[in-house]
């Protein structure tokens, strides 16, 4: 039990970490050919940078989930900090569930939202020479796992159900063997009844 | 299962059919006015309701259709195991973080929406709302916390004051019947000493 105590914060800081690490790198890119150059547009959680570029060099990511996901990671951390002193841990347990739960929701949405535009680009007439390709990258593999991970912490921090067992709180021995004595005694033959 | 935790149950159930709802409801709508003529995009998360502009704007729906099922889901199935299995509560909170990341994440994509078709230059005007799906779901987010705070079970403080007075009966049979000893026992008989 106690190394699953140390575990769990540990699950849960290093999840949060690379969430926020993971924000921050190219989470995935669209490659566009047959416009005469080749067009190569990343994004992060936060911006969009097209290479070559033609204007600003970073713009606004399409889907900007940086907040959230900093947000949430954050949450996560408070959490773990609560776990650490017995007396707040009863509300740090919960809400590192609660943390991760949210990390997990904004992952799953970007990711939704990127196979949406892959389901997009893939939709496109293939005849008409230009191709495109969307590429899953280092940023996108580190949110998932940082989402898993810190949804395994989550878990991990929960009671585990040894810890619940001292609820019961009455205790019957019974032995069962033929020769007990049965609980309301044994009853004394009436001998007036029997002549 | 205390009044509050049945109650937060659900609740909890409440908050997932909104979910699935709010997903099934327009998410975003935009509104072009060209000569009294009124174009309009309507989607819901699922797909494209309407699209008067036959696709020249690039509209994509706002995909939270998957992710905010898979969390009611999440939600419902640990409110009913909650009932069998008590550990299976922290289960709604999950949820809920699920459904705040997702609800998070779709208030922003509409928000970068709005700011890109802002950025267009176009002799007419172009208007974005946020449907009602987006509120909706934000609305869900929003029940879906509380009812899984209230389904929690929460710390007794008052259960340590009362284990220290020290008597503790325990009664074994349901419905005590007359054959049973009396808490304190039977008064001893004492026979007279002058007999």
């Amino acid at each position: 039990m106690a190394d699953r105590r140390k575990i769990a914060p540990v699950l849960l800081v290093l999840g949060a970490g690379l969430a926020v690490v993971a924000g921050f790198r190219t989470t995935y890119s669209t490659v566009y050919r047959g416009y005469g150059p080749e067009v190569t547009i990343s994004s992060t959680l936060w911006t969009t940078t097209s290479d070559p570029s033609d204007g600003p060099a970073a713009q606004p990511a399409q889907y900007a989930a940086g907040w959230p996901v900093v947000i949430s990671a954050l949450v996560v951390v408070a959490a773990v900090v609560l776990m650490t002193r017995e007396r707040t841990a009863v509300a740090g347990r919960p809400l590192a569930v609660g943390g991760a739960g949210a990390l997990a929701g904004v992952v799953f949405s970007y990711l939704s939202q990127v196979w949406r535009l892959e389901d997009l680009v893939q939709q496109l007439p293939p005849d008409s020479g230009l191709t495109y390709e969307l590429n899953y990258l280092s940023g996108m593999h580190l949110l998932v796992a940082a989402a898993i991970i810190a949804l395994a912490g989550a878990a991990l921090a929960q009671r585990g159900p040894q810890s619940v067992q001292p609820r019961e709180e009455v205790v019957v021995h019974q032995l069962g063997a033929d020769d007990d004595t049965p609980p309301f005694g044994i009853a004394i033959p009436d001998e007036r009844e029997a002549r | 299962m205390t009044t509050r935790r049945v109650f937060g149950a659900v609740l909890v159930f409440v908050a997932a059919g909104l979910a699935v709802a709010a997903s099934f409801l327009n998410a975003y709508a935009v509104q072009v006015t060209v000569g009294g003529r009124v174009l309009r995009f309507e989607a819901t998360s699922w797909a494209v309701e309407r699209d008067d502009f036959r696709g020249a704007l690039m509209l994509v729906p706002i995909e939270f259709g998957e992710p905010a099922v898979g969390a009611a889901l999440v939600m419902a199935l640990s409110a009913v195991l909650a009932f069998r299995v008590p550990a299976m509560r922290v289960g709604s909170l999950l949820g809920a973080g699920l459904l705040a990341g997702v609800a998070w994440s779709a208030v922003g994509s509409v928000r970068s929406t709005v700011t890109k078709l802002q950025e267009i230059d176009s002799p007419v005007t172009v208007a974005v709302e946020q449907g009602d799906g987006i509120t909706l779901l934000v609305v869900a987010a929003g029940v879906a916390v509380v009812s899984a705070v209230l389904h929690q079970e929460l710390p007794k403080p008052a259960r340590t004051g009362q284990t220290a007075d020290g008597v503790v009966i325990h009664q074994l049979d349901d419905e005590p019947d007359d054959t049973d000893t009396p808490p304190y026992g039977y008064p001893v008989v004492v026979e007279p000493k002058d007999g």
